[in-house]
């Protein structure tokens, strides 16, 4: 029992410690605990936080979280010297170092690879492990230092304030990608948490558990994993609805696994921006991306694009500003061409967008459509959207075209009742998620509403009910693979 | 309450009402039963892991396991015939043949066409064997380009089915009229980009006109005369690389098969997959029908290789055993068919479920692939434990993982193929030196 638990404590690359875990409860338990007793300790609390986060980050990543240390302890002090002497220099430094270390552990292979195809070289790729959240870690490090550089921050008073900031684990392993001007000032608040932020942090716990471990979860392993797997072997019919789950089970993923992270803040005392905003809902693609990764779309817009020069420029600067920040955007969510290319997509999307609003349709920043035309604009943002996901999930763009081509030339609409019949189960869950996607904010807000009167009982009750919903659907049978093609 | 204790107290509450849930009993909504919660099978594993108890895996007895190839010290003497045949390869005046029957775990030539290829690199040999006439996966298979048109497809598990009319794939093709397939060499995998023999199978009592075009050069024109015995229409040419068959005044009381693509010497695996099948149907092919092939195409080593569609986690093992029997029975008959045949069952491979405590095994899996052993023991066949080969209990877990297999966690994907192809090459192959150090 006693080696049992201890291995169940240490580090096991398969293994990440996610919150949608019993360990992970068995543990917040025991955290929340001593979180209470340290209510009116502030440095000794502030400590005993840092030091789960970094169990938590060792438990994910084993030994790597040393790169967590390395990365806080230059930016911290490399923030300190631009403070006192404002130096370019400075800031490169602190690029070079987390930039490097992104680089070294995400990236490597991928540009050897590319320059060992250009010179006609043999290339086995070197084993460099990736360590978890590296990608969100380091920019939320590199925007402190460059802000404090613009003058838009003061650098924080003590190692343990930044330490406590970069490392602090509701955000730390997949986001958001909180800043430090939002963060700072609630470090050495006494600890507040209203029945607001309260019903408000138990209402997004539950939601993000149900889009990530019952909806994305049940979705993929039981239809769109396998139609992207091997597209060839389904009809166009299927590769679309494998397509439209995918696009549901990315943001159910993506905006599930915030929306915890922001739960647990909250009910910590912590506010964090928020992250999604019901993307699919956008009528253009510059709306989408003010919906989709909030926290990493604005961390671009405010540390690529605008220091490319945005649009100060000219116009085909600015286009062109685009266009490479979403390539690079592209990159950010992987070392590979195709995130690449779905990047390129939607930085021309977006320079397009632009030119169009600007010199055909002439609407100024406030234009709203509505009606039919705003029908239409969301559906056919949606689907732009859609697409690109092809690329983003295929890892080879012969994949992608595939999935395309049996989309357009082997589509077999006669499937399509008895397929939705094969999988009902699986399409009620995409028509739910797209329905709970298109719910106004109001009942959002209602339902909060309704959480903050129950209290921390009906809270409670809320959370285990769909704890028991995860366990039943992580424990429920495969469905079995059906063909309908012929 | 102060702030930071409603927190604990929420968490708190959570554990407790989920500890509550754990003592309650099973709860069933209709047919679904609903999972035990434990949040402790985190901590706790083997605590859920009560499989053991459920799962009856016979134990094989000494003396029926002597017979057998698990002993690694004993000459394997169920394919001693085909050791023989492939020691005298050259001379046997005909390719040596081997025919895959299997579930959909081999469908679209998957790890069929890893064995092909590895003994063709050995032995010789070119071309892909069998092929239907139409085929449900041609867009999937790789290991030949092919396509039809004017064909309804009859097969073994589905009704309305007259086995009377099958093909030794158990299937048949019904034409609506005028009707065409082609096939088309591929260099997917080595030695199917050209062959030399293609043989074009069909029974028909009303007779037909069939055209045939090889590497698009000129075309052949016949009439086929009606008759109610098997017929074959054999094309010979060093390196066809395309063939293609375009039929015309063909009634329904026509029965296309398939056409065989390959050389006259060296080996020929052919890939009789039927999704769904537990090969129990093997059992009823008609003795006429299977003689009929047997004559024109005598096979050296059968595998039956089967079990997917047999273990499902409600089943008892008497269902296994009973199962087990009627595979025997179908064993028996191919052998009647097939005498000059050695026969090798592969155990159904390892197939995982989702549960509590993560991927898993299915319940019943160990305890159908003993009644294998036993039966391939009883009935004097070799055995290639596949479950063990591949690693045991949650190695098709571990394949998934490397992109090896489907997230069904239980079909392989074509590299996968490859990867437990090498496994069943490897068997025969050391068995084949075990032979070979004996008989000198």
């Amino acid at each position: 029992m006693k080696d049992r638990i201890i291995e169940l404590l240490t580090y096991h690359p398969d293994e990440p410690m996610i919150f949608s875990t019993g360990l992970f409860l068995i543990l917040f338990l025991g955290f929340s605990f001593i979180y209470m007793l340290l209510q009116r300790q502030l440095n000794l609390r502030l400590l005993f936080v840092t030091a789960f986060s970094y169990y938590f980050y060792y438990k994910s990543s084993g030994f790597y979280f040393c790169l967590l240390a390395v990365v806080t302890l230059s930016d911290y002090l490399i923030a300190r010297s631009i403070a006192r002497h404002r130096s370019r220099w400075l800031v490169a430094l602190s690029l070079f170092i987390d930039l490097g270390l992104l680089g070294y552990f995400k990236y490597t292979n991928f540009f050897a690879g590319m320059w060992a195809q250009m010179i006609g070289a043999n290339f086995q790729p070197w084993d460099i492990f990736l360590p978890v959240g590296i990608s969100f870690f380091t920019f939320q490090s590199m925007s402190y230092v460059i802000d404090v550089y613009r003058g838009d921050l003061k650098p924080l008073p003590s190692l343990l304030d930044y330490a406590f900031y970069v490392s602090f684990f509701p955000q730390l392993v997949a986001g958001p990608i909180v800043r430090a001007r939002d963060f700072a000032p609630q470090i050495r608040k006494p600890i507040t948490v209203t029945s607001e932020m309260f019903a408000r942090g138990c209402y997004f716990i539950a939601i993000g558990l149900f889009k990530k471990a019952v909806i994305s979860d049940y979705i993929s392993l039981n239809f769109v994993d396998r139609i992207f797997d091997n597209p060839s072997l389904y009809s166009g019919v299927e590769n679309l609805l494998g397509v439209y789950g995918y696009a549901l089970q990315i943001y159910c993923d993506f905006s599930g696994y915030s929306d915890m992270a922001i739960g647990i803040a909250l009910l910590l005392g912590f506010t964090f921006p928020q992250n999604f905003n019901s993307p699919y809902q956008s009528v253009s693609i510059t709306d989408f991306w003010r919906r989709w990764h909030i926290s990493l779309s604005t961390w671009i817009r405010d540390y690529i694009y605008i220091s490319l020069g945005g649009n100060r420029k000219g116009k085909v600067r600015q286009y062109v500003n685009l266009i490479i920040t979403m390539l690079l955007g592209g990159l950010w969510h992987g070392a590979s061409l195709n995130f690449i290319a779905w990047g390129g997509m939607h930085g021309i999307a977006l320079a397009i967008h632009k030119w169009t609003r600007e010199h055909i349709f002439h609407h100024d920043k406030h234009y709203r459509s509505s009606g039919i035309r705003w029908f239409m604009a969301v559906v056919l943002t949606f689907h732009f959207v859609a697409f690109c996901w092809i690329f983003f999930r295929n890892h080879t763009f012969v994949d992608s075209w595939t999935m395309i081509s049996q989309i357009l030339c082997d589509f077999h609409p006669e499937l399509f009742p008895q397929i939705i019949a094969g999988y009902w189960m699986v399409f009620a869950m995409i028509g739910g998620g797209y329905v709970l996607h298109f719910i106004p904010n109001s009942w959002q807000e209602g339902f909060i509403m309704a959480l903050k009167h129950g209290g921390v009982i009906v809270c409670a009750l809320l959370i285990a009910m769909v704890i028991f919903l995860v366990i039943q659907v992580k424990s429920s049978e495969i469905q079995p693979f059906i063909y309908f093609q012929f | 309450m102060n702030d930071s204790a409603r927190t604990f107290v929420l968490v708190g509450l959570v554990v407790v009402i989920l500890l509550a849930l754990h003592l309650l009993p099973t709860l069933h909504i209709g047919d679904t039963e609903l999972r035990k919660v434990n949040i402790l099978s985190d901590v706790l594993p083997e605590y859920i892991r009560e499989r053991d108890a459920i799962d009856h895996i016979p134990t094989i007895s000494g003396s029926v396991a002597s017979a057998d190839s698990i002993c690694e010290d004993v000459v394997d003497d169920g394919l001693t015939q085909f050791y023989y045949q492939l020691d005298h390869i050259k001379e046997l005046g005909r390719p040596l043949r081997i025919a895959y029957f299997g579930d959909s775990f081999i469908e679209g030539d998957i790890l069929s066409c890893d064995l092909r290829e590895q003994l063709q690199d050995i032995y010789g040999g070119s071309g892909v064997g069998w092929v239907d006439c139409g085929s449900q996966v041609s867009t999937f298979r790789q290991t030949v380009r092919h396509s039809f048109q004017g064909i309804d497809e009859y097969d073994v598990v589905k009704r309305p089915f007259n086995k009377q009319v099958e093909s030794i794939a158990q299937r048949y093709f019904i034409a609506q009229g005028d009707a065409g397939f082609s096939y088309k060499g591929v260099t997917a995998r080595q030695h199917l980009n050209a062959w030399s023999s293609s043989t074009f199978f069909f029974r028909t009592s009303d007779g037909f006109t069939v055209s045939t075009s090889i590497n698009n050069d000129s075309i052949q024109e016949e009439y086929v005369s009606p008759s109610e015995r098997l017929q074959t229409i054999k094309k010979y040419r060093q390196g066809t690389r395309s063939i293609s068959y375009s039929l015309t005044d063909v009634t329904p009381n026509t029965y296309l098969y398939g056409v065989a693509l390959e050389s006259e010497s060296g080996v020929v695996v052919d890939n009789f997959s039927m999704r769904g099948s537990s090969g129990v149907s093997l059992k009823d092919m008609p003795k006429n029908v299977l003689r009929e092939f047997a004559a024109v195409r005598p096979y050296d080593l059968i595998i039956v290789h089967f079990g997917l569609n047999v273990v499902n986690e409600k089943s008892h093992a008497a269902n296994y055993k009973a199962y087990t029997n009627q595979m025997g029975k179908a064993i028996e008959h191919l052998r009647e068919a097939f005498p000059e045949a050695s026969i090798l069952v592969v155990s159904m491979p390892d197939r995982d479920q989702r549960t509590a405590a993560g991927i898993r095994t299915m319940l019943g899996i160990e305890s159908l692939v003993a009644y294998q052993q036993i039966m391939a023991a009883e009935h004097h066949t070799a055995f290639f434990n596949l479950f063990e080969a591949m690693g045991g209990r949650e190695s098709m877990k571990r394949l998934v993982d490397q992109g090896l297999a489907n997230k069904d966690y239980t079909h392989l994907t074509i590299a996968g193929g490859r990867r437990l192809g090498a496994l069943i090459v490897n068997y025969l192959s050391s068995g084949y030196d075990r032979y070979k150090s004996t008989h000198q």
